[in-house]
């Protein structure tokens, strides 16, 4: 770190301080914001490695029908394995979600097998007739071009490209793609570069066929959904459910910094790709919806005489600033949170002050960790490792369940527990599917309601 | 005469449908390579549209990226917040005058992003690959031109306008392209940005046209690896002609390329199959032809068949009556020899057109015969003086009325075995052609003898003779010469020819022997000896 930024770190922790000591200044804010650390308490001298969780809770709108306008691309795999029902079902449900839609709201719809075709070119939806039988005419064959398809629809969304609308790809899938770029990686990377664009990818996997690394990668690094559909008569369901949750956006553009206290290392964090130089912990979220909360969980190291010598100091262990544009107020907001420690000798204490709740979670995601090497061991062909690995994390995961009487980790175990009991049936297919979904669930804090 | 006939219909119709065909080979080949050459240059072009549009692409990045460096105060943080919330950069970069990395510095405390991109280009900056040197001074050129086509900038001497050195790199890393841009600075430093590959892959498919746009051939634009990263187009054939025409990309693009693909049959099969048509028709309109010719001729055959039958049943009808009326005639010669001139001098002339009359019959009998190959020949002995004597009395009379003097000479003759019939109707057609033909000639030598198993009879006359181009025609049937001097001149073409054949059936030959003036006929026949008879 250049001294400069070192510089620049301490005036802005200063400038933290300021803020909260000044108090927060009550808004009628969409989005709820909480940083809370997994030991309120700690041992003086010694070093110990905790959590801070933030957590950004989007809140329920007051109506159903106030939200903000949509600028929707639904892209649709044509190719010849959706032939029959399933090309019947993804028509029905698109059907579906675009009688949803308002007037105000922007569609388009792309389709790809070998080649691409735009069906619906982005339009408002003043007239939703010539939409519906536009999709009508699908029917299915060639092979899966993917990411050109993608590509296409990312230029139809551009034309109504607003900071105010919720832009959105819905990619339904049911193969592998076999024309132009499709490695998970550079699918990332296309997520990626969309997903700072304001256009987030959900990504819905239909059947057993999909490349299902290649369909989280894309909407996990865009910061869209992703979906598993087992069969073409969950579609429905799958794609409603998905679609609620575009139409309650309540924040976009969520920009998370986290500050660590000099000293105070931060790791990783737990679940999500972020980025970390020195003391400062980066992350950007496309989107909240309402009534969700999505989370931040950092895991840091305390150092040894990090705080004064005498026992209940209290030390600022890390302070959050997060920005972000409400979907109605349309203005920019920002909030700082600060989280600190007190420091004491007595391990008993430092227990029984435990924030169950953030160890739990921070648990979970490292249960959640643990599930995706078990899954890459698989892939890897060592099954018995993968076995052995997943009973591992079972173990772990109960002990703590125990520890905190926690039911969340209990049926995490649980479904460990299953997924180790299947890892060798001939039906690795669905299970790794259900497993890539459940994962993906998790690590996004976008289990159903 | 039929096989003969067969080469010439086979060739009525293979022939004209041979030339036909390899004119029309020859003219589809030329049209077929005309068509290509059309249709590469065509699709270059549309290539070329496209190319450019790429590369327009490519340009308005460099303009963004340069419009949107930071003007102010450079910090490592801005840098990072900027490709961080980037979606078209992956990184930044900054490198000072002489070349060395400012950012990323690997003596600082770096992101993941950054070391990553570090790891990525380390062999950029340990080679000093950029700057490269080439692309400084294009980059440079283009940046004069560029100013020259704004002429108030020139005209107006203001400050002499900045020229920007910027240029490409790009590289690979990993399965994919690295493309980085830099530009430098005024200050000296050399600032730039790598690119997201696959992003600015998703901005050019997002910019080419869709399927629907090119109804019955593909392009395909292709990376360095011959991968497809995107095709539109509604031909979907594998078989097809792959890439008739291939365009590379500008740089910094210039492994990848497009392609442009067409079905194999799409040019030259209408030609093909219209060229085939038409050569069918002609075989047909050929074939109905020669049918036609076929049929016109057996039919102009029958009908002479026909013809002839009816000649030779009627000559036969005539040969009855007429040998009685010569009969008669000669009898009556006889009885009368003693009696009026003048009534002589009439039963003279009714004898000899009845002998002449019995020739020509003779003679269209004989053919009939040899053309139904009944002829047949009964030699006996006897001496050929006496039978050419008898037959030089019988045109005494008309070649003396032409003033034509016969020199018969038959002291060489002995008795040999001949057919006397055959031998006799040779005689009287090559004396009846005297009568008519040998106009002026004052005499007619006819010499006989015999050599050996030859029987040899000359028959020379000193008439105009015969001109060249018809000395073998003459024995044609039907042939006859035909100039003013015979004009007017009854016959029927018959006489040499049978003359001829009945010489050959005799095993030897009728010919026309070289004289220098008149006609000169050599008859040769195989009559052996008949001792015997010779010696009594």
């Amino acid at each position: 770190m250049t001294p400069m930024t070192r510089t620049a770190l301490r005036h802005f922790s200063r400038a933290i301080l300021a803020l909260l000591l000044l108090g927060a200044i009550a808004w009628a804010e969409s989005v709820d914001v909480a940083l809370e650390i997994a030991n309120p308490v700690l041992l003086k001298n010694q070093k110990t490695t905790t959590y801070l969780r933030l957590s950004m809770t989007g809140k329920e709108p007051a109506d159903a029908e106030h939200r903000a306008p949509v600028n929707v691309a639904f892209v649709i795999d044509k190719s010849g394995s959706m032939q029959g029902e399933k090309i019947a079902r993804a028509k029905e449900a698109i059907r579906m979600a675009i009688e949803k839609l308002r007037s105000d709201d922007i569609v388009s719809v792309v389709a790809y097998d070998t080649n691409v075709r735009v069906l619906v070119p982005a339009t408002k939806l003043t007239d939703k007739q010539p939409v519906y039988s536009a999709v009508a005419q699908l029917n299915a064959d060639g092979s899966t071009a993917l990411f050109a398809g993608v590509s296409k629809g990312a230029t139809e969304l551009r034309k109504f490209l607003d900071k105010d609308r919720v832009n959105r790809i819905v990619l339904l899938s049911d193969g592998i793609a076999n024309v132009g770029p499709s490695s998970p990686g550079d699918l990332a990377e296309l997520g990626t570069s969309l997903g700072r664009e304001g256009i987030a990818v959900t990504t819905i996997g239909l059947g057993l066929d999909y490349n299902e690394d290649l369909m989280t990668k894309l909407a996990q690094s865009s910061d869209g959904n992703h979906m598993f559909a087992e069969n073409a008569a969950d579609l429905e369901q799958t794609f409603m459910r998905e679609f609620g949750d575009v139409l309650t956006v309540v924040a976009q553009e969520v920009k998370v910094e986290i500050n660590c206290a000099d000293g105070v290392r931060p790791v990783r964090m737990l679940g999500r790709e972020a980025d970390i130089a020195g003391q400062k912990v980066t992350l950007t979220l496309n989107q909240l919806y309402g009534g969700q909360t999505k989370y931040a969980i950092v895991e840091v190291e305390v150092p040894v005489n990090f705080a004064a010598d005498s026992p209940g100091t209290v030390s600022d262990i890390a302070g959050a600033l997060v920005k972000y544009r409400d979907i109605e107020g349309q203005s920019p907001h920002s909030f700082t949170r600060m989280v600190s420690t007190r420091f004491t000798d007595s391990s008993e204490e430092v227990e029984k002050n435990v924030n169950t709740d953030v160890m739990t979670a921070a648990i979970y995601q490292i249960g959640v960790e643990r599930n995706i090497m078990a899954m890459q061991l698989r892939d890897e062909g060592k099954v018995e490792e993968a076995r052995q690995a997943l009973f591992s994390n079972v173990y772990y995961l109960e002990q703590n369940a125990d520890l905190y009487g926690d039911a969340k980790l209990k049926e995490e175990a649980a479904r460990n527990s299953s997924n180790a009991a299947n890892v060798a049936t001939p039906f690795w297919g669905l299970e790794r599917k259900k497993m890539k979904a459940d994962q993906y669930q998790s690590i996004n804090q976008q289990k159903a309601r | 005469m039929k096989p003969k006939l067969a080469v010439i219909y086979f060739l009525i119709i293979v022939a004209p449908l041979a030339a036909v065909t390899w004119l029309g080979i020859v003219v589809s080949r030329n049209e077929t390579a005309m068509v290509r050459v059309r249709f590469n240059e065509l699709m270059a072009g549309r290539l070329n549209d496209i190319a450019a549009q790429i590369s327009a692409l490519l340009e308005q990045r460099e303009r963004e990226l340069m419009a949107q460096w930071p003007t102010d105060a450079l910090t490592a943080e801005l840098l990072r917040e900027r490709a961080r919330s980037s979606g078209i950069v992956r990184q930044y970069f900054v490198l000072d005058p002489r070349g060395t990395l400012l950012y990323p510095s690997p003596a600082e405390t770096l992101t993941k992003d950054e070391q990553d991109f570090l790891t990525r280009t380390r062999t950029i900056w340990e080679r000093s690959e950029i700057p490269g040197p080439e692309t400084e001074t294009q980059a440079q050129s283009t940046a004069v031109q560029q100013d020259s086509v704004n002429p108030i900038t020139q005209f107006k001497k203001a400050a002499p306008p900045p020229v920007t050195i910027k240029g490409w790199h790009s590289g690979y890393w990993g399965s994919g392209i690295q493309l980085l841009f830099w530009w430098r600075e005024e200050s000296g430093r050399l600032v730039g940005a790598e690119l997201n590959e696959v992003r600015l892959m998703a901005d050019i498919v997002g910019l080419l046209p869709e399927a629907s746009a090119l109804p019955d051939a593909r392009i395909e634009l292709n990376d360095s690896q011959d991968a497809v990263v995107y095709q539109w187009g509604d031909y979907l054939g594998t078989e097809g002609n792959r890439a008739p025409v291939q365009l590379a990309l500008a740089p910094p693009l210039g492994s990848w390329h497009l392609s442009y693909i067409v079905p194999d049959d799409s040019q030259g099969a209408p030609l093909w199959f219209g060229m085939a048509s038409g050569i069918a028709t002609l075989a047909l309109a050929c074939a109905g032809l020669a049918v036609y010719f076929y049929r016109e001729n057996t039919r102009a055959l029958r009908e002479a068949q026909q013809r002839v039958t009816f000649v030779n049943q009627v000559s036969h009808e005539l040969k009855t009556p007429l040998t009685n009326i010569r009969m008669y005639a000669e009898v009556l010669q006889e009885d009368l020899s003693e009696t009026d001139e003048r009534i002589r001098r009439r039963l003279d002339v009714i004898v000899s057109e009845s002998q002449r009359l019995s020739r020509m019959i003779g003679n269209v009998l004989t053919f009939s015969r040899n053309e139904r190959q009944l002829l047949t020949l009964h030699p006996s002995p006897g001496n050929a003086g006496d039978v050419l004597r008898n037959v030089a009395s019988q045109f005494d009379t008309p070649l003396r009325n032409r003033g034509i003097h016969i020199d018969l000479d038959t002291s060489n003759c002995r008795v040999a075995a001949f057919d006397r019939d055959a031998f006799e109707q040779i005689a009287g057609n090559l004396l009846s052609n005297v009568e008519k033909y040998a106009i002026g000639g004052d005499s007619v030598r006819i010499t006989c003898k015999q050599e050996n198993d030859t029987l040899i009879l000359e028959v020379a006359d000193n008439g105009p003779g015969i001109p060249a181009p018809h000395h073998e025609r003459i024995f044609k049937p039907f042939y006859r010469v035909s100039d003013r001097i015979n004009d007017g001149v009854a016959g029927t073409g018959l006489g040499l020819t049978i003359a001829r054949e009945l010489a050959r059936l005799h095993g030897g030959d009728l010919t026309l022997e070289p004289s220098e003036r008149g006609a000169h006929f050599k008859i040769t026949l195989h009559a052996p000896i008949h001792l015997m008879e010779d010696q009594s």
